[in-house]
């Protein structure tokens, strides 16, 4: 054998070694700590003695702005806790994060807690009787009251049968920008009608501006902008708090929606290019480079509005559609956007109950909501946080959502995922003018037929 | 009409060339320098200016990347993975290759060694789990190693087979004649010979799995296991993702990769001249 | 005897580890998502057998055969192009082109940026308003060809298609750079010593020893267009609707979005099959081509 396969040939069999090294060790520590998780051996000595392994997943990774403020928090509950629990921390960014934890569920290794969305995307896991009804934790619990939090704020986590099966977190706003610069420029009131906002999108255009700054790439950020046009409409409360049984998206309410999405976009009033110029980030761009003049967003974009634009923009309701019946002044879309959810075999079991209720205990506290708030986020819970360290726009908000009425969104409401994800394309699709309103109704009841 | 002579026609030829290879290269190294730029931009830059140089140079991306995705461990693990991974690969792959194009060159076997190639990725990713709780090889970079070797098999063997079957049977013939047993042949003769397809083998294969997402995100859980791609993956945040620390986080992500792919080039090219002298 | 096991041992043994490995973690893998391809399953409850049902759902569904049609035309300008432009910008390198080397590792780099930067930049520079693309062909004068490549429903998938087409042609001149020094030089000498010409060379000599490494190549380019995913869903998540998704993208959607992993397999399975088919007929092809030119010859 030459000398250079000799040592080719040596180099493969010390990796064959490691490799083999590395499986032995780290199969050992998995399987112990897999062991200790899924272990139900009642005859094991009694919970409160053993060292108990819990699984906790979040969505808030290093490149997240919560990350910082859950962190902590967490690794001194964790340390607080280290002779009775052992927590694994599994955090990815978004599309990983439900990636993960479908994969986790289709191999039965659901974590003991986890945050995650509700509405559709929970519907699965209740109906397979994955989850633990938040009732139940409620009354176990000693420092966590039902009470704590904004009786509005747990729709987003009532599945179909009424019962409630996520804790929420955090809360959220829509609001609708105006950049009082330009406005004042051309010498523009703010729109309180369609047909103000008519004629205003004509002179913004005339001079070269953006009126609103809307689009729909993935559906984002149309979904939201629709749901915000739809409450106006008498009736549609309703209906968008029925639609997990009743299943009937094409309503009248939603028909009209559309038409007047499809006279909007006659008028001028979006941006050429809805696909390139959809998605959070690129819609809002616009409004901060300030080649728009409006626009609609939420709260977790606020960290990319810079000072300057925080100063000259207002929010103002959204003008009144035709044919509208509720006041866009006296409401406003704010509902559950997160939570936590509650792996209802490791509840139940008497192994892990104690640690796990304490793990709850942990996530529902005011002291992690609190930490939390210094994020930017809203909080579902009814605690009590400065407004001082808040952003400007922030302050903004929260002054403007005094008194409103908050309205839920197609977002938490629609009945399954499917319906939800095409009614995130069939946007995409009327923004371009590729579908009819009618078309666009239909092709998304289709789905819930 | 003006009949161009002979040297001027290659000349021009030449040029073109030339003018031609070079704005291949621009466009080609344009997107790394585009990405480079980007990594010291924030969102309002990188969507508002986005053919500029920044106008804030932001330095901490890097910073904040690094810490972030735990780049010194992750890089690590995925080093560990990809080169044990890219090793056996080269080494089983090579073997077997041998096999096929010398002594079982059934049409059946090579099919079946090739369906490989048609499984889309998210296929596996469920089986995969599966697969690895039931032999205990759950959250194990071991089992990551594993489905890494198995996922570049039939590309490797094919790759492998092109290359060894250039090499003429009559060269297998000589050393057998001389003496040299089914083994010695393969190690002393035909793997020096294959130096290409060994290196154009290991360069992809190491790309692919210094590459992969999501095998690494849905076979590992413990973030101290983390490969590199997945620790930057989940630089993305919950809502937006703030992109010039993502670019940050692929710009330290590339640079192993691209060393990589120089140090293997030089051996390749070596390799080439070697043979056309002995030629 | 003894001679007949001996001579097929050593064989056997050089092919074990590669078929074991590929047959437990590949295989296995691929006989499970059939068998989920024949239920109703929503990767949380239990799974519900259901025979061949998605596969009548799957085919009756207008949006399957839309992603059909265009993850063809995209192998389609994926062969076209990357073999094409990778046969040829490796041919100029190796005929002694000066600094081949840096030449070869710049074209390699698109390959190994992710496909999430790409993406990202490719939908910036498609940005009708902002974008690069637009404001160029305006400054060569080409004005009226500018369009909302991304929002243009007859743009779109090509809009998505191009990043991806041009980020591996870098790849195909790396093996084709290494296949062509397979060549002999002596070959090639002998060819031109007759008194044939470069494209004569190159036609009938170059191309036919390296033959085998086309197919290869024109197979991994089948294959991997027909699983494509990545580009799309980073640009437009195969939107508006499903014009610019391809089957990848569209399984995708089903399993991990819908929840449908029935479905999801179901769709799998249709892509294994159809790239199943076109590379066998593509080999029967060259196959039949390399007979029927030996033929000739001999």
């Amino acid at each position: 054998m030459s000398k250079l396969s000799k040592i080719v040939l040596a180099f493969i069999m010390v990796a064959v070694l490691c490799f083999c090294s590395v499986a032995c060790v780290s199969s050992k520590d998995s399987s112990s700590s897999s062991d200790a998780s899924q272990s139900t051996d009642k005859s094991a000595s009694p919970a409160s003695q053993r060292k108990v392994s819990l699984s906790l997943a979040t969505n808030w990774g290093e490149g997240d702005s919560k990350f910082a403020y859950f962190q902590p928090k967490f690794e001194e509950f964790a340390n607080a806790n280290a002779d009775s629990m052992e927590i694994q921390l599994i955090t990815y960014s978004t599309e990983d994060y439900k990636t993960k934890i479908r994969t986790q569920t289709a191999s039965g290794d659901l974590p003991d807690a986890f945050t995650f969305w509700g509405g559709p995307l929970m519907k699965n896991m209740v109906d397979a009787g994955l989850l633990l009804d938040v009732d139940e934790y409620f009354k176990d619990s000693t420092t966590v009251k039902k009470d704590d939090f904004d009786p509005s704020s747990f729709g987003y986590y009532t599945a179909a049968d009424g019962k409630v099966y996520g804790i929420p977190i955090e809360s959220t706003r829509g609001v609708f920008l105006v950049n009082t610069e330009i406005f004042k420029k051309y010498n523009l009131q703010f729109p309180t009608t369609y047909d103000d906002l008519k004629n205003v999108s004509k002179v913004l255009n005339e001079n070269g501006i953006i009126p609103i700054a809307m689009a729909s790439n993935g559906g984002q950020p149309a979904e939201f902008f629709f749901s915000e046009i739809y409450v106006q409409f008498s009736g549609a409360e309703e209906e968008l708090d029925k639609l997990p049984s009743s299943k009937k998206f094409n309503t009248q309410n939603a028909l009209k929606v559309a038409q007047i999405i499809e006279d909007m976009i006659a008028n001028n009033m979006f941006p050429e290019d809805t696909v390139a110029n959809g998605g959070w980030g690129p819609c809002l761009q616009l409004y901060t480079d300030q080649k728009a003049a409006m626009t609609y967003t939420y709260p977790w974009m606020f960290e990319f509005i810079p000072e300057n634009i925080q100063e000259i923009s207002e929010i103002i309701p959204l003008p009144k559609m035709p044919g509208a019946d509720i006041e866009p002044s006296t409401i406003m879309t704010g509902f559950t956007i997160y939570g936590f959810l509650i792996n209802k075999a490791s509840y139940t079991d008497p192994v892990k109950h104690d640690a796990v209720l304490k793990l709850c205990d942990f996530l529902a506290s005011d002291d992690l909501s609190l930490s939390l708030t210094n994020s930017g986020m809203v909080p579902a819970k009814k605690i009590d946080y400065g407004m001082s360290k808040q952003k400007l726009i922030y302050q903004k908000m929260m002054k403007y959502a005094e008194g409103k009425k908050l309205v839920q969104v197609h977002y938490t409401k629609m009945p399954t995922q499917d319906s939800l994800n095409m009614l995130d394309t069939s946007l995409d699709e009327l923004f371009i003018k590729a579908l009819s309103p009618q078309e666009f109704v239909d092709k998304v009841q289709a789905t819930l037929e | 009409m003006l009949k161009l002579s002979y040297t001027f026609k290659q000349k021009l030829a030449t040029a073109v060339k030339y003018i031609f290879l070079i704005f291949v290269a621009v466009t080609s190294i344009y997107p790394f320098i585009w990405v480079v730029i980007s990594s010291l931009k924030d969102n309002n830059e990188i969507f508002g200016n986005s053919l500029g140089l920044p106008m804030v140079i932001r330095w901490g991306n890097y910073v904040e990347a690094w810490k972030g995705a735990s780049v010194g461990k992750s890089f690590l693990n995925s080093m560990f993975v990809s080169t044990v991974a890219v090793l056996i690969l080269c080494m089983i792959s090579s073997m077997g290759s041998y096999v096929l194009t010398r002594f079982i060159k059934s049409q059946l076997l090579s099919t079946y060694l090739l369906l490989g190639l048609l499984i889309p990725l998210h296929a596996l990713l469920i089986p995969s789990v599966l697969i690895f709780k039931a032999l205990h090889l759950q959250d194990n970079l071991a089992g990551l190693v594993i489905i890494y070797i198995a996922v570049n098999i039939p590309f490797s063997l094919f790759i492998m087979n092109g290359f060894l079957r250039s090499i003429p049977a009559d060269i297998d013939e000589a050393a057998r004649i001389d003496g040299c047993g089914k083994i010695r042949v393969f190690f002393s003769i035909l793997l020096p010979l294959a130096k290409p397809g060994i290196a154009t083998v290991a360069t992809i294969a190491f790309l692919n799995c210094w590459n992969d997402l999501l095998l690494g995100l849905v076979l590992l859980s413990t973030p101290g296991k983390r490969t590199l791609s997945v620790a930057i993956s989940v630089l993305k945040g919950a809502y937006m993702t703030r992109y010039g620390l993502l670019c940050a986080g692929f710009v330290i992500s590339i640079a192993p990769v691209v060393l990589m792919y120089i140090l293997l080039q030089k051996h390749v090219i070596a390799g080439m001249t070697a043979g056309a002298v002995k030629g | 005897m003894n001679k007949k096991i001996s001579k097929y041992i050593i064989p056997l043994l050089f092919i074990a580890p590669v078929f074991l490995i590929y047959t437990i973690f590949l295989i296995v893998p691929l006989i499970i998502t059939a068998y989920y391809s024949l239920n109703e399953w929503n990767g949380v409850s239990e799974e519900i057998f259901i025979g061949f049902m998605n596969y009548k759902k799957l085919f009756a569904n207008s949006d399957y055969w839309i992603t059909f049609f265009n993850t063809m035309q995209l192998t389609a300008i994926s062969l076209i192009i990357q073999i094409g432009f990778g046969l040829l910008i490796a041919y100029l390198l190796y005929n002694k082109t000066k600094g081949a080397r840096f030449f070869r590792t710049v074209y390699f780099l698109p390959v190994v940026i992710a496909p999430v930067a790409i993406g990202l930049m490719f939908s910036l520079f498609y940005n009708s308003e902002i974008g690069f693309f637009n404001k160029i062909l305006s400054a060569i004068g080409l004005k009226m060809l500018q369009t909302s490549w991304l929002s243009n429903p007859r743009t779109v998938l090509y809009a998505v298609m191009a990043p991806q087409v041009w980020q591996y042609i870098g790849l195909y001149v790396t093996i084709f750079l290494g296949a062509l020094q397979t060549v002999p030089t002596e070959l090639i000498e002998s060819a031109q010593i007759d008194g044939a010409g470069k494209a004569r060379t190159f036609f009938q000599v170059i191309l036919s020893q390296i033959r085998g490494f086309i197919n290869i190549c024109v197979i991994l380019c089948l294959t991997g267009s027909l699983k494509s995913f990545d580009h799309s869903w980073i640009i437009t998540n195969g939107g508006p609707g499903v014009r610019s998704a391809y089957l990848g993208v569209f399984m995708y959607k089903m399993t991990f979005i819908n929840s449908d992993f029935g479905m999801g397999s179901t769709i799998t399975i249709t892509i294994v099959a159809i790239s199943l088919l076109i590379t066998a007929l593509f080999n029967n092809f060259s196959v039949t081509e390399e007979r029927g030119r030996r033929g000739i010859n001999a």
